[in-house]
């Protein structure tokens, strides 16, 4: 995403195009002759620049200068600067050459990502967003930057063997049966003393009950679940109605209370694939109970599942490791070795009756069978004019495109073929659906040149907003060529955002521009100094913080203020008391991970982005913290103004904890090299500002008994004390911050790199956008309706 | 996950033999493995063919304890080095080696095989010096290469089309892939689905065809992509058809040994490396991939309290060095073990090991600064002849580029390359 590569692109559609633009107007040669010549002039050409002979500049030049004013990078701080209405003109100036003489880049067929491809099969064969994943064997996708971007989005024969198998698969689910017939509803009753677990060690079985003694903290994985026994996969998807009886036994076993110290026991329910290779193995927890101590209760619920897949249990709020708290205790002489070598018999969850009746459907055939073959009734197969209209519809809705008859014959010969391999007709529908899902119609958008065509703008806005197929309300403006009428996008716009499904965008959008992917790449050592990072499931409740926070200001039409500073944020329980944060606890949010929106104490740290536990610990490494990277972080991801790579021979600094220096001791030793002077002047404030948080995220006032943390630095020429004050500072020029999203927010969209060109559109949307103070919601409808996203 | 049945065919230890576990039991981890003559069914090539072993680490190796502090033949071996005492003659640590263009930091462990940073690179031009080897064999083997991951995933290796090749981290799973042979029903299934396979592909291959009549040159480059895909994927197939009908080899292996963790590398590493041993002595493969990961876990060796991320960071405390030292020795004696076993291996020409280029190596060097400068390489076997530490410190003052030792191992693999990635010669230094 550098300005290092637009530029090259640029660069290389520069090299025909003849050196200088228009005469430049005497106002502006003045201007660049009093701020930027005595750097960038006869006597010094800092950078290699030059712009004295404002006629001589080059396009590509102009271009760099647009960027650098925009950034409000240059002129630098320490000199000075031009008015605003001076940098406007120059920056005016710049764009209307980069229009003239810069073309749009086209980037080509634009493959469906991982997450595209599994939401369209969802909604292409009707699927519920259950457990099972269409997409779980795809490799993911390699891209630098967004993982929309189309030139990076390259195709294999690995990955086009998993799309085959993975449609074949997603299409069994789909088309689970040909029978007219609805499936009968069965009632099964699990005999508790026959449920399993896959760790025997500490299951004890009794007549007419088993007690699981194991905890698993995320009901997800692991060795600790109640299973059904071998009969226990359940072959056809649908509701089922769940009846268990359970109890909390054992609580002070031992003559201790062992975990949970507090609180009830918490039974979690949940529902795992019957196939051990499938990565949904890990099993996905659905429901989760409080059990009373020695008295049954008993739970009555539906769910639905998946079909291959069955129901589990889970103790989630149990020691996950008993033989090694065993060994502890014994150690410390709490308990006495001989007790600790019988059964463990420590607290568990006593399980007396698990019944299972269903599959029940509110209609028939079922919704994934009306979906995939596009009508109400089941077929009859064996007709060859039905047969011939569900692979035509199904092609029409696959290929997201009017379909002629005559495009789909080879797909209705090889339904032909496989029928006669067969001799079973829904075999052969799902293998001829198969091969269609895979074909590059599928597989691919196409969005031409130039101005978009009504259906490949469909095929956009629904790709951005819910990362799948336009649903039949749009598909239908776009087969009439309505929704190119006047208002007709942002109507829809506005439909899509308002469905469940745009968090499809929130959440890839915030996950990527905020590379909130690498959280937990460095993770703490789960037995070191900042193991409450894993006790207490801070990870998954940092990423949903940020989450919720972006989803929050997207949908509530907030500023982009508030990404910098806010006054609130989304919390739960065990993240509150991580930051310091007074938070009322619900009584039924036993396990502490019900989130709340709260308001944060005047004089919080917190607030913002750069509070958050999710940007604190993806730029930290788990073990120490770098002012370097979290400055860098800062400038790249949240200002959009990288600094240059560092110079190759500069060795790294190599932290010495033994000896007596400050981090901020070694970083002035750093920058006392002039090659490193000009960007850690920028980078390693910002990142000194941050040093008040730890490695997870954690309020910090020292590093050691002996070393205290400073924090106090200066940003574009102002001073200041600390996180609170460096944010106001940042907050007091939104218009390059907001640039930067609205340039991150277009790429997203248009699957590739802005250019030149493409600025001066994204200047007249931030000259609207200020206007309403940088509203999140409103600039992306903004790119939505204007030129940004209808032009390739 | 149900234990990989043992083949039918597999002779039970009878009162009169020892049995792996017996020996198991008895010998700790070193395990007794048949030697490629007891091996019932396996044929064995006239002229002994060229292997390929990478072990890659995530975490650098700290050079201070890894890399001799003189040079030549008979130098001192460095504490980490220790476990090669024994191998003299069969091994050659080089320094002032790396990839001249990489400075990811972390990222540089998937760019080890490379010397390309994946996260930048265009299609097609992040192939991994394995997969190169892989595609010159093809299936001529059962499988054209194998990753094995012995803690942690990220392996290095790349496709041609710059996919991460995936590792087994299963013992079991990768025992059942080599040599656990399915039913009559199962392989008569497999078949069928490559049949099916290949008639897709041809329908498909007929409609993107079509699709490219009317198409603008950037989405025609896609269209190709996709096509060439598909060819790929056909020979694929074809390969894999090849092989359905072909019996796997019988070898003795106890599938019931398993590590008890992720990070269980004292029960894992042995178990593995015994795989790709026999993999190899049964020509079930000839390029392998091995590697320890990055991870913040405590790897469970005697003495190693600390997770491995956190231990890299030293910051010069005495205690963490000394526990990354036992994890780093260990390393280096699995390699050992390895090479023994390996030199063990008799065949017509010598043994084994001379026709088994092993390449040890990080995209780390010191990782508690994140240098991806001099990396930590050793290159053994082979058939090389072996100089115990050498210096690549060019006369310009520069480090030799990795790709250039790639490059060497490639054409003594019997691939006809000039130059691999972005190397700038050959490492002309040892020739066998």
């Amino acid at each position: 995403m550098s300005f290092r590569i637009r530029l090259l692109i640029w660069t290389a559609l520069q090299l025909c195009v003849s050196a200088s633009g228009a005469e430049v107007p005497e106002h502006l040669r003045a201007l660049l002759a009093k701020n930027c010549s005595e750097c960038h002039g006869a006597k010094k050409q800092k950078g290699d620049v030059r712009l004295d002979n404002a006629n001589a500049i080059t396009p590509q030049l102009w271009a760099q200068i647009y960027d650098q004013l925009a950034k409000r990078e240059m002129p630098p701080d320490d000199t000075p600067q031009p008015s605003d209405a001076e940098r406007q003109g120059l920056i005016q100036h710049a764009l209307t050459i980069a229009k003239q003489s810069s073309a749009i880049a086209t980037t080509g067929l634009r493959r469906l990502n991982k997450r595209e491809y599994t939401n369209t099969v969802r909604d292409l064969l009707g699927l519920r967003q259950g457990t099972f994943d269409p997409g779980e064997f795809l490799y993911k996708d390699e891209t630098d930057g967004f993982d929309t971007e189309a030139q990076a989005l390259v195709i294999s024969n690995e990955l086009l063997r998993e799309y085959l198998s993975a449609a074949s698969k997603s299409l069994r689910h789909a088309l689970f049966t040909d029978s007219k017939q609805q499936p009968q509803s069965k009632v099964l009753n699990v005999h508790p003393a026959k449920m399993d677990g896959t760790n025997h060690r500490y299951l004890t079985r009794g007549p007419d009950y088993v007690i699981g003694r194991c905890g698993n903290p995320k009901g997800t994985r692991g060795d600790l679940l109640f299973e059904g026994g071998s009969t226990r996969i359940l072959r056809e998807p649908g509701r089922y109605k769940v009846t268990v009886t359970a109890r909390a036994v054992d609580r002070d076993a031992y003559g201790l209370r062992l975990m949970p110290h507090d609180g009830p026991l918490v039974m979690g329910f949940g529902v795992k694939a019957g196939d051990p290779d499938s990565v949904s193995a890990a099993g996905k927890l659905l429901r989760t109970f409080e059990l009373q101590d020695d008295r049954d209760q008993t739970f009555e619920f539906e769910t639905w599942i998946d079909k291959d897949h069955f129901p589990f249990f889970a103790f989630l709020n149990g020691h996950p490791k008993p033989a090694a708290m065993m060994r502890g205790l014994v150690r410390r002489k709490v308990i006495p070795e001989w007790e600790a070598k019988k059964p463990y018999v420590g607290p568990g969850i006593r399980i007396s009756r698990f019944q299972l009746e269903g599959p029940f459907f509110d209609e028939w055939p079922a919704a994934s069978i009306q979906t995939t073959l596009g009508q109400r009734e089941m077929p009859d197969l064996s007709g060859p004019n039905t047969r011939q209209r569900l692979v035509q519809s199904f092609a029409e809705r696959a290929f997201r495109r009017p379909v002629m008859l005559v495009e789909i014959e080879p797909y209705l010969g090889y339904l032909d073929q496989q029928r006669a391999a067969t001799s079973n007709e829904r075999e052969s529908l799902i293998r001829t659906f198969a091969a269609m899902m895979t074909s590059p119609e599928f597989l691919y958008r196409r969005e031409g040149e130039g101005e978009l065509a009504s259906l490949a703008l469909a095929d956009r806005l629904s790709y951005l907003l819910w990362s799948s197929m336009p649903d039949a309300g749009l598909f239908g403006l776009a087969n009439t060529g309505k929704l190119k009428e006047p208002g007709m996008l942002l109507a829809e716009a506005r439909r899509y955002l308002q469905d469940p499904r745009s968090q499809s965008f929130a959440e890839s959008f915030a996950d990527q521009w905020l590379s909130l992917a690498k959280l937990g790449t460095m993770a703490p050592d789960l037995k070191g100094e900042y193991r409450i990072y894993h006790d207490r499931r801070l990870e998954p409740a940092m990423l949903e913080e940020s989450r919720r926070f972006f989803r929050h200001v997207l949908q509530e039409n907030r500023s982009v203020r508030d990404f910098i500073d806010s006054n609130y944020t989304f919390l739960n329980a065990s993240l509150a008391e991580h930051y310091g944060v007074p938070f009322e606890r619900s009584k039924t949010d036993t396990l502490k991970t019900e989130f709340q929106r709260v308001t944060l104490p005047p004089n919080s740290m917190r607030g913002g982005l750069l509070g958050q536990g999710s940007i604190l610990t993806l730029t930290a490494n788990g073990v120490e913290t770098s002012p370097i990277i979290r400055g860098h972080w800062i400038l790249k991801e949240l200002l959009g103004t990288p600094p240059p790579p560092p110079p190759k021979e500069v060795p790294a600094i190599a932290p010495d904890v033994n000896g007596a220096t400050t981090v901020r001791q070694q970083l002035e030793r750093h920058r006392s090299d002039e090659r490193c002077a000009s960007c850690h002047r920028h980078m390693d404030p910002l990142g000194l500002a941050l040093e008040s948080f730890d490695p997870i995220g954690g309020l910090r006032t020292r590093y050691s008994k002996a070393q205290a943390v400073s924090t106090e630095g200066v940003y574009k020429g102002r001073t200041f004390a600390n996180i609170q004050e460096l944010k106001t500072i940042l907050a007091s020029d939104l218009r390059p911050f907001a640039r930067h999203l609205v340039i991150q927010m277009s790429e997203y969209a248009k699957g590739r790199k802005l250019v030149p060109a493409d600025y001066p559109a994204v200047e007249a949307l931030l000259d609207r956008a200020a206007a309403n103070d940088f509203r999140l919601q409103e600039m992306l409808l903004m790119i939505i309706t204007g030129e940004l996203m209808r032009n390739r | 996950m149900s234990p990989a049945p043992i083949p039918p065919s597999l002779p039970a230890p009878g009162p009169g033999s020892v049995s792996r576990r017996t020996f198991l039991r008895a010998a700790g981890v070193s395990i007794a493995l048949p030697f490629l003559e007891s091996l019932a069914g396996t044929k064995v090539p006239a002229a002994s063919p060229k292997r390929l072993v990478a072990v890659c680490t995530g975490l650098g190796m700290r050079p201070q304890t890894f890399f001799p502090r003189e040079f030549g033949p008979t130098c001192a071996l460095s504490p980490v080095l220790q476990p090669f005492a024994a191998l003299r003659g069969e091994f050659t640590v080089i320094s002032h080696m790396d990839h001249p263009g990489i400075y990811t930091k972390h990222g540089s462990t998937g760019s080890i095989l490379s010397g390309v940073d994946h996260t930048h690179a265009a299609p097609g031009q992040n192939t991994s010096v394995d997969q190169v080897a892989a595609r010159h064999v093809g299936y001529q083997t059962r499988f054209p290469s194998v990753h094995i991951s012995l803690g942690g995933t990220e392996g290095p290796s790349w496709s041609p089309s710059g996919i991460q090749m995936r590792e087994e981290t299963s013992p079991m799973d990768l025992f059942e892939k080599l040599f656990v042979e399915g039913s009559a029903a199962e392989r008569r299934a497999v078949k069928a689905r490559l049949e099916q396979e290949s008639s897709v592909l041809d329908l498909v291959r007929e409609q993107a065809k079509r699709l490219g009549r009317n198409i603008h040159a950037p989405d025609r480059q896609k269209l190709d992509e996709y096509l060439t895909a598909i060819r790929e994927a056909e020979e694929r197939i074809q390969g894999m058809k090849r092989w359905a009908d072909h019996p796997k080899p019988k070898v003795e292996f106890d599938s019931k040994a398993h590590a008890h963790s992720g990070y269980d590398y004292e029960t894992l590493s042995p178990l593995m490396f015994d795989l790709l041993l026999l993999a190899i002595q049964t020509d079930t493969s000839r390029v392998f991939t091995a590697g320890y990961a990055t991870h913040n876990h405590v790897i469970e060796l005697d003495g190693v309290t600390t997770g491995y991320h956190s231990l890299s960071h030293h910051g010069q405390v005495p205690e963490k060095l000394k526990q990354l030292q036992i994890i780093e020795t260990f390393y280096i004696a699995q390699l050992a073990r390895f090479m023994e076993k390996l030199k063990a291996a008799r065949t017509a020409q010598g043994s084994l090991l001379s026709d088994t280029m092993i390449f040890f190596g990080s995209g780390l060097s010191d990782a508690s600064t994140h240098s991806n400068r001099d990396l930590p390489i050793v290159i053994a076997g082979g058939g090389f002849k072996h100089l115990g530490h050498v210096d690549a410190m060019r006369k310009s003052g520069t480090q030799t580029p990795l790709n250039n030792l790639f490059t060497t191992m490639l054409q003594h693999f019997g691939v006809e390359v000039e130059r691999f990635n972005n190397a700038t010669g050959t490492f002309t230094a040892f020739h066998a």
